[in-house]
């Protein structure tokens, strides 16, 4: 029988490795927001930059929540 | 191995080229922020204000060297930027780029249909506004500000409107 250490450390990584995907999930779409942002540039429209900066500043917020989470799980 | 070389050294050679999670957790957030501020500098360069873009003025023509109704090419503000300018009364003048903002053909003045008139894709802008009348070009012709200075016409600026998909 597996100890309850074991089970514990197992739980842990698999909420860290749920915490990477959604992590790399934001970042993908903050991603896509860059590059909306400078297609629409080239084509001479920016009116989507503001909007898509405040998202981009949301997203980075949330992933430092995230990380922070999983530094403190690991310590 | 022994023992006390692998209580000090407990990770291979190879294992220590791979990449933690935790490495690349600190890596996509670091990547997050980099977006972030790529993204907030796009929005700030957005923002500032740039309807207008000053260049030295320029001479261009004397008003009584065209007729009413002409037309006639300069360059404005560098020699490479092909400009048309039409006379479409005693006082009106109005001078855009010549590039088709298509493909950057020239584009001709037709003053029968009052348009200046992209023959390579059949595109077409208005006289008075640069707007896009027909055809493939995706944004207005720039405007180049005229100033008429005692019986001289000068090119001062080119005006970058909001563009409009057509």
């Amino acid at each position: 029988m597996k100890s309850h250490t074991y089970h514990r450390h197992v739980q842990r990584s698999s909420v860290f490795v749920a915490l990477l995907l959604f992590n790399l999930v934001l970042l993908i779409l903050q991603l896509w927001l860059f590059v909306a942002v400078l297609e629409n540039a080239v084509a001479g429209d920016t009116k989507i930059a503001v909007p898509a900066a405040i998202a981009s500043v949301a997203i980075l917020l949330f992933n430092l929540s995230l990380f922070r989470a999983a530094w403190k799980m690991e310590h | 191995m022994d023992i006390r070389t692998k209580e000090d050294f407990p990770i291979d050679w190879e294992e220590d080229q791979y990449v933690s999670r935790r490495e690349f957790f600190r890596f996509m957030t670091l990547a997050s922020g980099g977006l972030t501020v790529g993204s907030v500098a796009m929005a700030t360069y957005s923002a500032l204000p740039k309807a207008e873009r000053k260049f030295e003025p320029a001479l261009i023509c004397r008003a009584v060297d065209v007729e009413i109704g002409a037309s006639f090419g300069f360059s404005y503000p560098r020699p490479a930027d092909i400009c048309v300018a039409v006379r479409r009364s005693e006082t009106e003048w109005v001078a855009y780029s010549r590039r088709c903002t298509h493909l950057s053909c020239p584009v001709e003045w037709e003053p029968e249909h009052d348009r200046l008139y992209c023959p390579c894709h059949n595109g077409a802008f208005s006289i008075s506004t640069g707007e896009v009348l027909q055809g493939p070009p995706p944004h207005p012709l720039p405007k180049i500000k005229l100033e008429v200075r005692n019986d001289e016409i000068w090119a001062v600026g080119v005006f970058v409107e909001a563009r409009h998909h057509a």
